[in-house]
């Protein structure tokens, strides 16, 4: 009887003790890399994580040719002096022909324009964050703090498939992790209104700002998302098909115009006495959205994501003997949005030989890009949104649904700032006033080609220098063309036939 | 319990009477038997001398019962005798033989599951590093094929077919991901699957553990292979389980054995090349034959400074080069082994020394081990065993990497004309095989403890410990004048420890029936495991050494692109635990039904993955235990038949390919980030690997077992085995690790084995015969898509996949011999235009006499991919091995054969010696390169002129090489049938004469001879259908085998 109870006892304990800490004994952390089971357990787990997903974006924003400088080289009236034929070929927008130039594959690397790849990584993991940030426990991160993330994701993808829109038109558009499909394209306007109701929906839980001054502008804020759903908006409200639901889109922007004007954080900062460099440093309080670089950090993005490689020279940029800008602006063009007589502040801070055609022409609002004796060619963080934009794009719905007085006061908001006069026109004028003063605010800021295309004047000579045929138009020409590579293990998928 | 109670009472009953001195011999057909142990009713009363005399004090009438390890039991009375004459006969009933499965002996007649033992007497023949190349073509079914010579490297293990289909690497360097068979050595588990599959494949010494057990220590082996013999095993045992037991004392009289063998070890038949002269002159005719003109011939001829200069004495030569990689050497081992003691204590100590030099310069294997058991067994109830094994194993791979030498292979291949080796000399290869100072080190510590407490009456606990530390170190040094004159230090470094534990909980009983024998018999079992393992290894490469002769301190490293350290990314961490259980339950022997069923649960695809299952059942009919077969006595001795079933899992992937991969990313705003590997998707899916067998067997002994056999008919299918699935690029990764791939292996079995003379004559002559069939067939791919095709990027050698056929199907352009005359080329109706290569359309891409005829298949008169077809499979069919065995008196013989039927190689060695021909200028992208050297083409059927109808087409048209690719290695010209008989080895041996020996001491001596790896009948045009990848592919940079004579002796004091 004494043998049989040892014999349980021993069974007992042999059985206890290897059962006993079975998961924690099985569960190895790997001292090489995280692996995705230790992963997901702290804060700084998820801030990591979360600050990885600005640093994808901007891995591409980086990519040789600083796509969202793209906008201002294509259809713009640019004019090379040595920068090669690329410019000409951007201007004309002929990428058939700027596919076989040499900066096709080198210095701008156009054809990373081709490329969606990196887009889809901030998207992939943005959907993974979303999904994931609900198994941090509760401990780690309060429940505001989940939703900020959750919302910093939705952000990121949004803004992600948004600039892929502008780029390619129609899209796969996807949010759920870890995803495998091989999906098609999904129609341009439908991704856009998926994209409206996923930020509306998590734009809330974005704080206006951050009280760390570091984060300003670099994270994602509520003014952040106002600007990408405004400008979703006005993008779906130039191609929707249905004329009835443009009203839907201006009423948006509209409202979401009001929400931004609620809050004291974003002011729109003074121009003079070049205090316009603070603003393109980064981090202000006129900043909604921008791409961190700082060269200190070693954080530096290719010296062409910024329009002042092409439009300056000594000394902002290059040695004494660099007296010529590689490409000026059209002086025809340039008299047609600064009239000689009117006072603009930006007119003098920004220009220098405005008007000379040649390559003594220099455009001074990325000025202090440049170091000057350093080769340190580009500081600045790359501004994506900022409030002068968000203004303009209030202003724009409003005129476009007949509220003129609206529509100037916050277009005058704009020219107040710069120490322009005050528009006083209506109607269609006001329209074209508004367009211009886009123009004009945000050159070389990435928004000329894609403000062209959404109202469609670039089928318009009055608009465009040169003007895309509306069939050309229709067909796709001001899309890119999208790498064939899309089509490796997707038997859905198909390409922009414009270009091929 | 029963029969212990009988014994009892009847020595109780032979007290009072009288006793009288009794001596004689034991001994079999080679001389005395040395202790024998000697019972009187089951009571030990002593054992024989070194000569097998023996001398005991019994009773009148007693019955002495002999009984040694191997032999039929001998009962001889003592009834009006005082000497006995005990003659020996070996005990060769398969069924009684004890089989251990899943870590419980029992006996064959009681197991379902498929199993072959082998006997280490058997192993012995021929010196090898690694115990399973003499294997080789003894168990059916079991697929070993030596592609590779390379001293300490193992070649490739397949149990029952193919059990993957995934390929790494590429061209030359593509094999099959390695599932080979779970090693459990003295009942602990060695996986040789990871870390050391081959030895190639990562960096490090690259040395088995299987090669550190030296073969005289070898007890026996036993190979299991359905799945209901190795579900125990859990999910390492999925490719099959080998158990190997090493030797234990069992002798009262310490026996002191001393083994060694000298051996020598040749090269096989080298390619034959031209030398000289006859290099040169083949070079200008080739020239002046295939340029576009005399003249042009002429001036390109002045410009080729190796073949014009031929005063020139840097040019001219005659230089043999393979002389200078390939040699033949000589070789030892030694092995001392002393064991002693009897049941209640027994201890065995082993030395063995093993030194094998390459055949190929700087390459060899040496490994010295001591390695000691020890039982104690005080009571019945209670064992102590406990084992330590220390061994140092040394490799030197060269410059090549232990199953590829392509050093030597690239330098083996350069022109006789260039000068010999030397400091300034162009062909560096030679210096860089012989001079790189390659050493590696292994050195394992092994020990392990097991108890066993019988509380009860057939309940009994085993626990078993065991802790196995491995270093391995590899130092490659590279001297200065081969290494752009800086030598470079490579150091590896690794570290394995691992830590294993069993406890098993035994219990058995028997119920009676009404004639109070043991009719239903029951045995249980049940036992947890636990295993851990790390790895991890480290490396320094100093690029920049002072110079040739310091090596350390590590000084001069001002750059750190030119040194670098750190620790490797094969670190490895596992850790598992696992409950099995098992039935068993028999009537009488007779009807025999065995059910197990074990969980597994591993730390590789994290704790959250849950446990894994693998249940198996089996029933076995031994319809010798019938009664109605008694009346066959005369001839029938037994026959079983067995089925089982069994599924075993094993879990796929790391935890990466689960959870993912988090690694740091770039600074962002100041502030670290953390970013997702995009290599590999998450799969949170990920499901193990399902191995799920149906086996039937048939076994069978007539004849007074002079005639006994086994057929094994199977159905392997393997579920959910684990691919890379590219993704399309808006997923963001790259790749996906699924389970979609199925691959169903349907095969037979058959063994022979019979013995021409009677057991009692003094000649015997015994021959096993066994093979294997087996089909593999492609049951499902990821996806769902019917077929796909794997491209080399480099060779072009692609592989089908396709549904329902054999599972790696060579595609590749089909040759139809060659194009006699120009008429012979179809010409495309629609443009006039003659058949032409896909890869130009100038004039020189149409096809024209002297080409290839290959197929062109969609019929657009283009040669390009599309024209690939699915010509062969580079698996075999049929394997097997045929073992003949000799024995006169004291001489005896075995002869042992190993063969492959239907396999198909494709000959890369060959089509590279013919392309050879296509840069006579030795120019490769505008640079001279130094010319190869040439074989003589007498032998091959060339066309070499208009109308010739040829096998081979024309290999001088150098200008027209590139374009038409005449000796593209993707060409059914190329493809072989590798079907081939190998006699493995004839080993001769003699025991000298007792009386002879024991003046010196010795009690057994036995001498003998072996010849490995003589002759082979193939129809295969290479080197050797068996030095090639498990692709099939022989590359000519293959280690080759070598052939080796070896003098052995034997002593046992």
């Amino acid at each position: 009887m004494i043998m049989k109870k040892y014999t349980y006892i021993l069974m007992f304990i042999v059985l206890t003790f290897s059962t006993m800490s079975c998961k924690k004994f099985l569960n190895i952390v790997p001292v090489d890399n995280l692996s995705g089971n230790n992963f997901w357990q702290t804060k700084t787990d998820v801030e990591g994580f979360t600050n990885g997903l600005y640093a994808r974006f901007r891995a591409k924003v980086g990519q040789g040719s600083g796509f969202s400088q793209v906008a201002d080289l294509r259809s713009a009236p640019l004019i090379s002096v040595s920068a090669g034929n690329y410019v000409g070929l951007m201007s004309t927008n002929n990428l058939r022909s700027l596919s076989i130039d040499g900066q096709w594959t080198s210095n701008y690397n156009f054809i990373t324009n081709t490329r969606w790849k990196e887009f889809f990584d901030v998207i992939a993991a943005a959907n993974i964050l979303y999904t994931k940030i609900d198994e941090v426990p509760a401990a780690a991160i309060s429940d505001t703090e989940r939703k900020r993330y959750k919302a910093e994701a939705v952000f990121m993808r949004n803004l992600s498939y948004f600039m892929m829109v502008r780029l390619y038109g129609d899209v796969p558009y996807y949010t759920t992790g870890f995803s495998e499909e091989k999906l098609p394209r999904t129609p341009m306007v439908t991704v856009l209104n998926n994209c409206i109701a996923d930020m509306e929906a998590a734009k809330g839980d974005l704080p206006w700002t951050y009280t760390d001054p570091a984060l300003t502008g670099v994270r994602a804020m509520r003014g952040s998302a106002i600007a990408l759903l405004m400008h979703m908006n006005m993008w779906a409200a130039g191609f929707d098909a249905a004329e009835a639901n443009k009203i839907k889109y201006y009423d948006a922007v509209i409202n979401l115009g009001k929400e931004i004007e609620t809050t004291a954080d974003y002011q729109l900062l003074p121009y003079e006495n070049e205090q316009y460099k603070a603003i393109f440093k980064g981090r202000t309080k006129e900043s909604l959205f921008e791409v961190f670089q700082n060269a200190n950090n070693g954080e530096k993005l290719s010296s062409f994501s910024n329009l002042g490689y092409l439009l300056s020279h000594y000394p902002l940029k290059g040695t004494v003997t660099n007296v010529n800008s590689l490409a000026y602006y059209d002086r025809e063009w340039l008299n047609k949005i600064y009239s000689d007589g009117i006072p603009d502040g930006r007119k003098e801070a920004w220009f220098e030989n405005r008007t000379v055609n040649n390559g003594t022409f220099q455009f001074k609002k990325f000025a202090n890009v440049y170091a000057e004796g350093l080769n340190i060619l580009n500081d600045d963080n790359i501004i994506i949104f900022r409030l002068s934009d968000a203004y303009l794009f209030a202003a724009e719905a409003n005129a476009n649904r007949d509220s003129d007085a609206e529509a100037k006061r916050y277009l005058n908001k704009v020219r107040a700032r710069a120490n322009a006069t005050t528009i006083t026109s209506t109607g269609e004028t006001l329209k074209d006033d508004i367009y211009y003063e886009r123009v004009r605010e945000l050159m070389g800021e990435g928004h000329y080609f894609y403000d062209l295309v959404r109202s469609k004047k670039i089928t318009d000579s009055k608009y465009c220098k040169n003007p895309i045929a509306v069939t050309d138009f229709n067909a796709g020409a001001w899309t890119w063309p999208i790498d064939p590579i899309a089509l490796v293990n997707n038997p859905n998928m198909t390409l922009n036939n414009y270009w091929r | 319990m029963a029969f212990l109670c009988l014994f009892l009472g009847i020595s109780q009953n032979l007290k009072a009477q009288q006793k009288k001195t009794v001596t004689g011999t034991v001994s079999d057909n080679a001389g005395g038997i040395p202790s024998v142990n000697i019972f009187l009713n089951k009571t030990a009363i002593g054992t024989t001398n070194t000569d097998g005399s023996f001398t005991v004090s019994v009773p009148d009438n007693a019955v002495l019962e002999f009984s040694y390890i191997g032999y039929k039991t001998v009962r001889m009375s003592v009834a009006g005798k005082t000497r006995l004459v005990v003659k020996f006969e070996q005990d060769d009933n398969q069924l009684k033989e004890v089989t251990v499965q899943g870590y419980v002996s029992k006996s064959k007649e009681v197991s379902v599951g498929s199993s072959v033992r082998i006997s280490g007497k058997d192993l012995q023949a021929v010196p090898v590093a690694s115990i399973t190349d003499m294997l080789q073509g003894k168990v059916a079914g079991l697929n070993i094929q030596q592609n590779t010579g390379s001293p300490g490297m193992r070649g490739s293990i397949a149990m029952r077919g193919l059990s993957n289909i995934n390929v790494s690497g590429s061209g030359d360097g593509a094999f099959l991901q390695s599932t080979s068979p779970l090693f459990v050595v003295d009942g602990v588990p060695i996986d040789d699957n990871s870390n050391f599959q081959y030895g190639f494949q990562g960096a490090g010494p690259g040395i088995s553990p299987i090669s550190l057990i030296p073969q005289q220590d070898v007890e026996s082996i036993e190979v299991l292979k359905d799945a209901s013999a190795t579900s125990l095993y859990g999910s390492r045992g999925a490719y099959g389980v080998i158990l190997i037991t090493t030797k234990r004392g069992n002798s009262k009289v310490p026996v002191i054995r001393y083994n060694t063998q000298f051996f020598f070890s040749a090269p096989p038949k080298l390619r034959q090349v031209i030398g000289g002269k006859g290099e040169r002159d083949l070079r200008i005719a080739q020239i002046m034959q295939s340029d576009t003109s005399y003249y042009r011939s002429l001036a390109l001829l002045g410009a080729t400074p190796y073949i014009a200069d031929s005063l020139n004495a840097y040019y001219n030569n005659s230089t043999d080069w393979q002389s200078y990689f390939f040699r033949s050497t000589f070789n030892q081992s030694h092995n001392l082994s002393v064991d002693g003691g009897d049941q209640s204590f027994n201890y065995k100590v082993n030395f063995g020394y093993f030194d094998q030099n390459g055949i190929q310069e700087n390459t060899g294997f040496s490994r010295s081990n001591l390695r000691m058991n020890m039982q104690y067994m005080p009571s019945a109830k209670f064992k102590l065993y406990a084992t330590i094994n220390g061994t140092l194993g040394k490799n030197q791979k060269g410059s090549g990497n232990g199953l590829l030498n392509t050093g030597v292979a690239t330098g083996g291949q350069a022109s006789t004309l260039l000068p010999s080796p030397s400091l300034f000399s162009a062909v560096n290869s030679v210096l860089s095989a012989v001079t790189t100072d390659n050493d590696n080190k292994t050195t394992e510590l092994n020990t392990t403890t097991e108890m066993k407490y019988e509380f009860l009456k057939g309940l009994s606990l085993t626990s078993n410990f065991n802790y196995t530390f491995n270093t391995g170190v590899e130092e490659n040094f590279l001297p200065s004048t081969i290494n752009g004159n800086t030598a470079s230090l490579y150091t590896f470094n690794s570290v394995k420890n691992t830590i294993y534990n069993r406890n098993l909980l035994a219990y058995f009983f028997s119920l009676k029936n009404g004639a109070g024998e043991d009719a239903h018999n029951f045995s249980t079992y049940a036992f947890t495991e636990l295993d851990a393992r790390n790895f991890k290894a480290d490396v320094i490469q100093n690029n920049k050494v002072v110079n040739d002769y310091l090596r350390g301190p590590i000084v001069g490293v001002d750059d750190y692109l030119r040194s670098l350290g750190g620790t490797l990314n094969n670190f490895d961490q596992f850790r598992s635990v696992a409950f099995a259980g098992n039935f068993s339950y028999n009537y009488k022997l007779r009807y025999v039904l065995d059910a197990s069923y074990r969980a597994d649960r591993s730390s590789s695809n994290g704790p959250e993955a849950g446990y894994i299952k693998s249940p198996s059942i089996g029933i076995r009919w031994n319809m010798h235990e019938e009664t109605f077969t008694e009346k066959w006595k005369g001839w029938f001795d037994y026959a079983s038949f067995k089925l089982s079933y069994g599924t075993v899992l094993q879990p796929q992937g790391n935890i990466y390919d689960v959870y993912g991969k988090y690694v740091n990313g770039a600074i962002y705003n100041g502030s670290p980030t953390i970013l997702l590997d995009l290599k590999t998707l998450p799969n949170a899916n990920l499901q193990p690997t399902k191995n799920t067998t149906y086996n039937a067997a048939f076994e069978f002994g007539i004849l007074k077992n002079r005639l006994f056999g086994t057929f094994d008919a199977y159905y392997k299918q393997i579920d959910n085995q684990l691919r890379e699935k590219p993704l399309a690029n808006i997923s963001s990764f790259e790749n996906i690790k699924t389970n979609e791939v199925s691959v169903v292996n349907i095969g037979y079995e058959a063994s022979l084995t019979g013995r021409v003379f009677a057991p009692s004559k003094p000649f015997q002559w015994t021959i096993s015969v066994n093979g294997a069939i087996n089909h593999d067939y492609l049951a499902h791919l990821p996806n769902g898509v019917r077929e796909f095709i794997y491209v080399d990027p480099n060779t072009g050698q692609s592989i089908l996949y396709r549904l329902g056929q054999n599972s790696l199907t060579n595609y590749i352009y089909n040759t139809k011999g060659v194009y006699a005359t120009n008429a012979d080329v179809p010409v495309d109706p629609a443009t006039g235009l003659r058949y032409r290569s896909g890869k130009g359309t100038s004039t020189l891409a149409y096809f024209k006499a002297g080409d290839p005829r290959f197929t062109d298949l969609n019929g657009d008169y283009i040669l390009d991919e599309r024209d690939l077809v699915a010509a062969g499979n580079s698996q075999s069919r049929i394997n097997g091995g045929i073992t003949m065995d000799f024995r006169y008196k004291r001489f005896s013989m075995q002869i042992q054969g190993n063969y492959v039927i239907g396999r198909d190689v494709l000959n890369n060695s060959l089509a590279a010696q013919l392309a050879a021909f296509d840069n006579p200028l030795a120019f490769k992208n505008q640079y001279r390169i130094d010319p190869s050297g040439v074989v003589p083409l007498s032998a091959y059927d060339i066309w070499t002129r208009t109308g010739q109808v040829a096998a081979y087409p024309n290999p001088y048209d150098y200008l027209r090489a590139n374009l038409v690719g005449p000796y593209r290695t993707n060409q059914t010209l190329f493809q072989e049938d590798g079907s081939y008989f190998k006699l493995g080895y004839i080993s001769v041996g003699y025991t000298l004469n007792q009386k002879f020996t024991s003046r010196f001491g010795m009690n057994r001596v036995v001498i003998g001879g072996t010849a490995s790896n003589v002759f082979m009948l193939t129809n295969y045009s290479g080197t050797s259908p068996e030095s090639v990848s498990d692709l099939g592919r022989d590359s000519g940079s293959i280690y080759p085998n070598p052939r080796t004579y070896t003098l052995s002796l034997n002593v046992e004091f």
